[in-house]
C-alpha cells in the first residue's frame, strides 16, 4: 500500500499549533443575515427627524427577503441581495439592493458585521407606503447596514440607514434609521413574543407550544401598529404568516387582531448586559414595561 | 467487575494438550494488556517478613526470565508482563525454594498472592505448591471482562451477520460481557453509543477518526484475548465517553506452533427468514444466507531463541447472501379500491414473482509480528495488521462499510441495478511498534507505543464508474431519480406477462395492485474516505515505597488524525419525482452555490480534508496504603482541535480535565477479594465528520425541473434528461433567486464559550473468590452526561455548534442521558475442563439524546445529528432511550468430555434473553423529514418483547500426533429459531409534517394530532407501516470448522 508521507508530515506543525490554537479559542463565527428560505424580514422604518411636508409622515414598514452569496471556500466576504417583497423577482428587477460585507467574519469585539453601501432597490409592485395619498413607486438606498451576527443571532437582525424616494412633489430623501427582524412571529399580544414555549391547547398565534421562534436575548412586544396592519400592500404579504386585521378568532368567536412580534429597543436589540428575562416580561431593567 | 483465565490445567491430555497449547500462546503485552504479579513473602516460622529474597517469574509467554527481589517489608512487584500461564520461583539463602506454578495473568491485572519460606532447618525438598491461582484484579476497580481463546474455541461466539461477524473480527467478542448490547453501529457498553468506544490492537486505536466506530477487522484467529473495559478506566485510559475493547495479539515462542483451519456456515442449512413487507410498495424482501467460508492458517516460533520470535497468519473470507425480492401485490375490493383489514391497515397478497440477486464480499486478513528481546530489561514489539476488502458488483449489492457484515441494509426500496448495486472497496492498515524497558532493578519502567492506523472506504457506481468520469452514459453521471410512489412496477420492467396481466387486473394501470416507489439512474452517492491516524505513547512508571507502596504514572501521548473525503452525487444529483408527475425536485441537494441570483456553480464533486490533533498527558498513583488498601488517584489532561478544510480551525477543546479516584479492598488480603468504588470524568474524542461536514464542505443548490417525458421516463436508464436547465421551474425558490434554493455554504458558527461533550461515572462493587476458580460478584454503575456538543439553529436558517442548555444554546434543553445498572455474576474461569459465566443486569436508561447516532433514521453524524437542531422539535425528546434494555441474562457453558487419551468431545452454550426495547410514536418534519417529531413522549409506544437466543457449539477433537490436534467442531446459532420482532416501523407519518401532542399519551389523544401548519391529518397522511415489524431476529444457522493446531 502507498504511503503518502507528505500528507503525514504536513501534520506535524499542527502539534505545535495545537496549544496556541487554545489560547486563541473558537473562531469567529461568519457574517450571515437571515435568508428568505426561512422568512423575510419585517423592516421598520423610523424617521431620522422631521420630514418634510410633502412626505408621508410616521413610521413606515417593508418586508424584505434577503439572500447571500458566496464564493465556495474562500473566505472572501459575502454579497447579499435584499428583495423587496412582492415585486418581481424573475428575471432580476430594480427592485434588489446589493451590496458587501466588508468582512467574511465578524471582527471582534464586535459581532456585528458592516455592509457600507447597498445599490438602490425600487418597489415596482403596490407599495408599502402607509400615506393617506397615494405615492409612485418608491426607491429604497440602504447604507451602513449593521448585522448581528454572533453565535445565537446569526444574521437575523439588523439595523441601516434608509434613504427613501417616494416621488412626489415636496418630498426628496426621507431619511429613516431601519431595523429589521426576523422571522416573522405573529401574535395576540406581548405574551407570545416571549422566548419561552407558551404550554397551551390554544395554537399559534395565541399560544406557543412547539418552542420558541425567537432567541432568549430579545425583548419584544406584539407590534399591532396601523401602519402595518393597514397597509394594503402589505396587507396579503402578511396574511401568509397569519397576521392582518381580525385574523385569529378567539374560543369565544371574537376576532383578534394578529401583529407580529418585534424588537422593543433599538438594534442590536439585546437584554443589557446584567439584565436577565423575567418571567412575566421582557428583560428585567429597572421597572419592566415595554417602552414602545 | 472482573473475570479471570483458566486456572491449573494439566498437560497433556488430548484436550489438555490442546487447551495448554492455547494457552501459552502468549501476547506480547506491552502498555496497555501488562500484568503484574506482587505480593508478600514471610517466614513460615515465625510470619517476619523476609528481604532480598530472590522471585523469578518464567513462562512459555516471555523470552527468558523476570527477576526481582523483595523490599524490606518483604514486597515484591513483577511488573510488565504479558498475559500468560506463570511458575514463580522464591529463593533465598537458608530456606527452602518455594515455587508456585500455574498461575494464569490476564492482560492488564494485578494478581496477589503471597509465599512463605520454609527455613532450610527443617527437613524436605523444595515446595511446589499447585492448586487455586488467584483470580481477581486486586490493583483498580475496572471493570469489564475478559474473552480468551478457551471461551472462543468452547462457546458459539460472532454470529454470522452481525456486525464484525463475517471476517469473525474480535470486537465481537465485547457482546458477551453483561452490560453490552449490540447497537446500529457495533457493540453499545453500558448505555452509550457504539461510536463512542475505544478500540485497540495492542495498544494501538483503530477507532475510525471521522466517525468513530470500529475501523479494523481482525480476526479472532490472530488474537489471544480480547478485554473489554466498561467503567473505572485509570487516567491512562482516555478519550472514550464508551467502553474500551482491546484486543491482544498472538506472539511466537521458543516452540513452532500454529494451526491451519477451514470454516463454512452454508445457507441451505439455515432457517427461513421472516419476510418484512413495505406497505409503501408491492415489494417484498427477503434476504438469506448463502454462504459464508473463511480458511486461514497461522505459524509462530522463533528466528533466534529466546531472542527474536515471529507470528504470521491469514484468513480470506468469501460471503454471499442471496436477496430475494417478492412482487406482492396489494389487495383490493372488488370494485378495485384498497382493501382494509378489520384493524384498517392495507394488507397484500402472496408474492406472484420473485427475481433475486446476491449481496457478495470479499476480504483477506494478513497479520505479521516480531519480537525482540534485547535483554532481561528491554523488548520491541512490531507488528503489522490489515484486511482489503471488494464487496457488490455489477448485479450485487455491496456491504456497508459502516455495518461490516450486515445483511440488513440490502433490499430496502425496489430500483434499476444502477441504484441498489455497487462496488465497495474497503481496508486497513495497521502498524504498531512498541517498546518495554525496566531500569534501576525495575523499579523505573518505561512503555513506548507509536504506530499508525490507515482506511481507505471507496463507494463505487455498479459499472465500476467513479468519480470524474468522462463517460456520459457511466453510472457515475447518471442522477438518480425517484419516482413518484403512485406508479406502477410495470412501467419499470419487464415482468412475465401473467404478472404483468395481475398487476393491471386493477383496471388502474396497476398503480392500485402493484405500485412502488421506484429508482432509476444513478447510484445516488458516491465517494472516496481515507483515514490516517498517526499516534504515539509514552509512559513512566515508578515504583517505590511510603507508607505502602506506591506505583506512580506518568504518560504523555499524542494523536494526529486526517480524514480525506470525495463525495459526489451522480449527475450532479438526487431528483425526486412530484405526485402529480409534472416535476422533479433535487432532493436532498445538487452540490453547487450561487455566486447572485440564480448564478449557479454546480460542483461535480465535493473534495475537503479535515483534520484532528489530540494531546495528552496524565499522571496516577497506585498507592498500597499499609499494603491495606488500594488508592488509585490521578488525573489525565487532553486537548483536541479539530480543523475543517485548507487548515481553517473548526472547534477547539483545550481544557479536558479528567480526575479519576478510587478505593479497593481485599479483605481476604490473600488476593481473593475486593469491595471497591470509583469516580471518573470522561472526555469524548470528537470525531472528524463534523470538521468535514460543518464548515462550508456541502455547499446546495436546489431546483426545481418540469417533467416533459421523452429521454426522461421510467424505462430509461439514463437520467441525465430529467435535469435539464431549459426546463427550470420559476417562481420554486424564495426571491431574490427565482429558480435556486442555495444552502450550506457557510461554515458553522461556534460558541465561544464551547465546552467539551463530558460524562461522569460512579462504580462501586464487590467480588469475592467463593471456590476455587469460581468468583460471584455485585456491581453498580451510573453514568451521566456533564455537557455535549450538538449542531443547533435557535432562530433562522444558519446553524452553530455548541453545548444545549448553555451559553449560544441556552435556550435549548440541555442534553441529558443518565445510566444505572446493577449486575449480579457468578464467574467460572475455565478449570477442571470446564467454564461458566453466568450474569443478570438490570439497566434503566433515559434522557434526550442517544450519543453519537440516531437509531430512529440511522444518522451517523456525531456531534452534529439532528437531535438539537431545532427547538420545536425537543418536545416530547426525554424519556427510556432506544437502548433502554431492562433486563438482561446471560449464561455461557462449556464443558470438554475426555473420552480417551486421544479423542475428546467439546460442548458448549450460550444463551442471552433480554427484555425488549422501547417503542417510539414519531411523526416527519416538514422540513427536516421522517422520524424528527416525537409526536408523543418518548417510549411512549409500549415496548418490544423478550428476545431469547440460544446458541450451541459441539466439537470432536482428536490427536494424531504428540503436538498436533485435529478437530471438527459445529455451532448452530439460535437453535430454536426464534424469530421475535427486534424492530418496528415508529413513523406515523414520514412525509406530512405533524405537530407533537405535548405530554401526550397515544391511547387517548391521537385525535390531537394535526399537521404543522393546524390542519388535521388525513388517512392518507398516515405511515401504512406503522408500528409494523421492520425486523426480525436472525434466522437458525449452522457453523461448521475443521482445524489442525499444531
Amino acid at each position: 500500500m502507498a504511503i503518502e508521507r507528505h500528507h503525514l508530515f504536513r501534520l506535524v506543525p499542527f502539534v505545535a499549533v495545537l496549544l496556541v490554537a487554545a489560547c486563541v479559542g473558537q473562531p469567529d463565527s461568519p457574517c450571515v443575515i437571515q435568508t428568505s428560505d426561512s422568512s423575510p424580514f419585517l423592516v421598520q422604518l423610523r424617521p431620522g427627524g422631521p420630514l418634510a411636508p410633502g412626505c408621508p409622515q410616521g413610521t413606515q414598514y417593508q418586508l424584505i427577503l434577503a439572500q447571500r452569496y458566496a464564493r465556495y471556500r474562500a473566505e472572501d466576504p459575502a454579497t447579499v441581495v435584499f428583495q423587496l417583497a412582492g415585486s418581481a423577482v424573475d428575471p432580476p428587477s430594480g427592485a434588489q439592493a446589493s451590496g458587501k460585507f466588508t468582512s467574511f467574519r465578524v471582527v471582534p469585539p464586535s459581532n456585528v458585521c458592516l455592509i457600507p453601501q447597498m445599490t438602490a432597490a425600487t418597489d415596482d409592485s403596490a407599495t408599502p407606503v402607509h400615506a393617506p395619498e397615494p405615492v409612485a413607486a418608491t426607491t429604497y438606498r440602504f447604507s451602513d447596514v449593521q448585522v448581528l451576527s454572533d453565535t445565537a443571532h446569526l444574521g437575523n437582525q439588523f439595523q441601516a440607514r434608509a434613504i427613501v424616494e417616494y416621488g412626489v412633489p415636496g418630498c426628496t430623501d426621507a431619511e429613516y434609521v431601519a431595523q429589521g427582524v426576523a422571522p416573522l412571529t405573529p401574535c395576540i399580544d406581548d405574551t407570545i413574543c416571549l422566548p419561552q414555549a407558551i404550554a397551551t391547547d390554544v395554537p399559534f398565534p395565541a399560544g406557543r407550544g412547539l418552542g420558541s421562534q425567537l432567541s432568549s436575548d430579545y425583548r419584544a412586544y406584539c407590534n399591532q401598529d396601523p401602519a402595518l396592519l393597514d397597509n394594503e400592500a402589505l396587507k396579503p404579504l402578511i396574511e401568509e404568516w397569519g397576521a392582518g386585521r381580525g385574523a385569529y378568532s378567539d374560543a369565544q368567536g371574537n376576532p383578534r387582531d394578529v401583529g407580529l412580534c418585534f424588537l422593543s429597543e433599538p438594534f442590536p436589540s439585546l437584554c443589557p448586559a446584567g439584565s436577565t428575562l423575567s418571567e412575566t416580561g421582557p428583560c428585567v431593567v429597572g421597572p419592566g414595561s415595554n417602552p414602545h | 467487575m472482573g473475570y479471570g483465565r483458566a486456572g491449573v490445567r494439566k498437560p497433556p491430555r488430548l484436550a489438555g494438550l490442546f487447551c495448554w497449547a492455547l494457552a501459552v500462546l502468549p501476547a506480547t503485552a506491552v502498555g496497555q494488556g501488562a500484568g503484574v504479579l506482587a505480593g508478600t513473602v514471610v517466614d513460615a516460622s515465625n510470619q517476619a517478613p523476609l528481604e532480598k529474597v530472590t522471585v523469578t517469574a518464567s513462562s512459555p509467554g516471555i523470552q527468558g526470565e523476570q527477576i526481582v527481589v523483595t523490599d524490606s517489608s518483604g514486597s515484591y512487584r513483577v511488573p510488565q508482563l504479558p498475559p500468560g500461564v506463570y511458575a514463580v520461583r522464591f529463593n533465598r539463602e537458608g530456606f527452602k525454594p518455594f515455587v508456585r506454578e500455574g498461575i494464569e495473568l490476564p492482560p492488564g491485572y494485578t494478581l496477589r498472592f503471597n509465599a512463605q519460606l520454609v527455613p532450610e532447618t527443617i527437613a524436605g525438598g523444595a515446595i511446589v505448591a499447585l492448586g487455586r491461582a488467584p483470580l481477581i484484579d486486586v490493583g483498580s476497580a475496572q471493570q469489564g471482562g475478559l474473552v480468551d481463546q478457551d471461551f472462543i474455541r468452547t462457546i458459539p461466539v460472532a454470529r454470522p451477520g452481525t456486525i464484525g461477524a463475517n471476517g469473525r473480527s474480535f470486537e465481537t467478542l465485547a457482546l458477551t460481557v453483561p452490560t453490552a448490547r449490540q447497537d446500529l453501529y457495533g457493540v453499545s457498553i453500558d448505555g452509550t453509543t457504539s461510536p463512542e468506544n475505544s478500540y485497540l490492537i495492542d495498544g494501538l486505536s483503530t477507532r475510525n477518526p471521522g466517525f468513530g466506530i470500529s475501523g479494523s477487522r481482525l480476526s479472532m484467529e490472530f488474537v489471544d484475548s480480547v478485554t473489554v473495559d466498561t467503567g473505572a478506566y485509570q487516567p491512562e485510559y482516555g478519550r472514550t465517553t464508551g467502553g474500551i475493547i482491546s484486543a491482544q495479539t498472538k506472539s511466537g515462542g521458543d516452540e513452532f506452533h500454529g494451526s491451519v483451519w477451514g470454516t463454512w456456515t452454508p445457507g441451505t442449512l439455515a432457517g427461513a427468514p421472516h419476510p418484512v413487507g413495505n406497505l409503501n410498495n408491492a415489494i417484498t424482501y427477503r434476504t438469506e444466507l448463502h454462504n459464508v467460508v473463511d480458511f486461514g492458517a497461522t505459524l509462530g516460533g522463533y528466528i533466534v531463541k529466546d531472542r527474536l520470535w515471529f507470528f504470521v497468519g491469514f484468513q480470506p473470507e468469501f460471503s454471499r447472501y442471496r436477496v430475494n425480492r417478492d412482487v406482492t401485490p396489494f389487495r383490493l375490493n372488488d370494485d378495485g379500491t384498497q382493501y382494509k383489514d378489520p384493524h384498517g391497515r392495507v394488507t397484500v397478497d402472496p408474492r406472484i414473482y420473485t427475481s433475486s440477486n446476491f449481496a457478495d464480499e470479499h476480504q483477506i486478513q494478513y497479520f505479521g509480528k516480531l519480537t525482540y528481546l534485547f535483554n532481561q530489561d528491554h523488548r520491541l514489539a512490531l507488528s503489522v495488521a490489515g484486511t482489503p476488502a471488494k464487496s457488490g458488483g455489477a448485479n450485487a449489492y455491496a456491504f456497508s462499510a459502516v455495518q461490516p457484515g450486515v445483511p440488513i441494509s440490502f433490499g430496502t426500496s425496489p430500483g434499476s441495478p444502477g441504484t441498489v448495486f455497487r462496488q465497495n472497496f474497503d481496508g486497513n492498515f495497521d502498524l504498531v511498534l512498541k517498546l518495554s524497558s525496566s531500569f534501576a532493578q525495575k523499579r523505573v519502567l518505561l512503555d513506548v507505543t507509536a504506530g499508525w492506523h490507515h482506511e481507505d472506504h471507496n463507494v463505487g457506481a455498479a459499472d465500476g464508474s467513479k468519480i470524474g468520469s468522462t463517460d456520459p452514459d457511466a453510472l457515475a453521471n447518471q442522477p438518480f431519480v425517484r419516482w413518484a410512489g403512485n406508479r406502477s412496477l410495470t412501467e419499470f420492467e419487464d415482468l412475465p406477462p401473467a404478472v404483468v396481466t395481475d398487476c393491471l387486473s386493477d383496471g388502474h394501470g396497476g398503480t392500485n395492485r402493484c405500485r412502488v416507489s421506484y429508482t432509476t439512474g444513478g447510484p445516488g452517492r458516491i465517494e472516496n474516505q481515507r483515514y490516517d491516524s498517526l499516534q504515539a505513547k509514552a509512559v513512566v512508571t515508578f515504583l517505590f515505597e511510603g507508607l505502602g507502596h506506591h506505583v506512580l504514572k506518568v504518560g504523555l501521548d499524542a494523536d494526529v488524525a486526517t480524514y480525506e473525503h470525495v463525495l459526489a452525487r451522480p449527475g450532479g444529483t438526487n431528483l425526486v419525482e412530484a405526485g402529480d408527475h409534472a416535476s422533479f425536485v433535487d432532493r436532498p441537494l445538487r452540490y453547487g452555490y450561487l455566486t447572485g441570483p440564480d448564478q449557479e456553480v454546480v460542483l461535480p464533486f465535493i473534495e475537503s480534508k479535515s483534520k484532528g490533533v489530540l494531546l495528552g498527558g496524565f499522571v496516577q498513583d497506585s498507592w498500597d496504603i499499609l499494603d491495606r488498601i488500594t488508592l488509585n488517584v490521578g488525573v489525565r489532561y487532553d486537548a483536541q482541535s479539530l480543523y475543517a478544510h485548507d487548515g481553517q480551525r473548526a472547534l477547539t477543546f483545550p481544557d479536558e480535565w479528567s480526575p479519576r479516584i478510587g478505593l479497593i479492598w481485599d479483605f481476604t488480603q490473600a488476593g481473593r477479594s475486593k469491595i471497591y468504588a470509583n469516580y471518573a470524568r470522561y472526555y469524548e474524542n470528537v470525531p472528524l465528520d463534523v470538521a468535514d461536514r460543518a464548515f462550508g464542505s456541502a455547499p446546495a443548490v436546489l431546483g426545481k425541473f418540469a417533467e416533459t417525458g421523452g429521454a426522461c421516463n421510467p424505462r430509461n436508464r439514463s437520467t441525465s434528461a430529467c435535469q435539464s436547465r431549459d426546463n427550470l421551474v420559476g417562481g420554486y425558490a424564495p426571491s431574490p433567486n427565482p429558480h435556486w434554493f442555495a444552502e450550506g455554504n457557510v461554515p458553522a458558527a461556534v460558541d465561544p464559550k464551547l465546552k467539551p461533550p463530558s460524562e461522569d461515572e460512579w462504580v462501586a462493587g464487590i467480588e469475592y473468590e467463593v471456590l476455587p476458580n469460581t468468583r460471584v460478584s455485585l456491581a453498580y454503575t451510573h453514568r451521566n452526561i456533564v455537557r455535549w456538543v450538538e449542531d443547533m439553529k435557535d432562530v433562522g436558517n444558519a446553524y452553530f455548534i455548541g453545548n444545549p442548555g448553555e451559553g449560544a444554546g441556552a435556550s435549548f434543553t440541555a442534553a441529558s442521558r443518565v445510566y444505572d445498572s446493577v449486575t449480579v455474576a457468578v464467574s467460572k474461569t475455565f478449570s477442571d475442563l470446564w467454564l461458566a459465566r453466568v450474569s443478570y443486569s438490570w439497566q434503566n436508561l433515559v434522557g434526550n439524546i442517544e450519543g453519537l447516532f440516531r437509531t430512529q433514521n440511522s444518522q451517523l453524524d456525531p456531534n452534529i445529528n439532528t437531535d438539537f437542531d431545532l427547538a420545536r422539535l425537543l418536545v416530547n425528546r426525554y424519556g427510556p432511550l432506544p437502548g433502554d434494555v431492562r433486563h438482561t441474562i446471560k449464561a455461557y457453558v462449556s464443558k470438554e468430555f475426555v473420552v480417551t487419551p486421544v479423542l475428546s468431545i467439546t460442548t458448549g452454550l450460550a444463551y442471552v434473553g433480554s427484555s425488549g426495547t422501547p417503542i417510539e410514536f414519531l411523526g416527519a418534519d416538514s422540513f427536516y423529514g421522517a422520524g424528527e417529531v416525537y409526536v408523543f413522549p418518548r417510549g411512549s409506544g409500549g415496548r418490544l418483547a423478550w428476545q431469547h437466543t440460544v446458541d450451541v457449539n459441539g466439537g470432536l477433537s482428536f490427536r494424531i500426533s504428540p503436538s498436533a490436534v485435529l478437530t471438527f467442531s459445529v455451532n448452530i446459532f439460535n437453535l430454536f429459531n426464534f424469530q421475535q420482532v427486534t424492530r418496528v416501523s415508529q413513523d406515523y407519518t414520514t412525509f406530512v409534517g405533524v405537530a407533537p401532542v405535548p405530554n401526550g399519551n397515544p391511547s387517548t389523544d391521537r385525535m390531537k394530532i394535526v399537521t404543522q401548519t393546524g390542519e388535521p391529518l388525513k388517512e392518507s397522511d398516515v405511515n401504512p407501516n406503522f408500528w409494523r415489524p421492520a425486523l426480525y431476529q436472525p434466522v437458525r444457522q449452522f457453523r461448521f470448522q475443521a482445524r489442525l493446531t499444531f
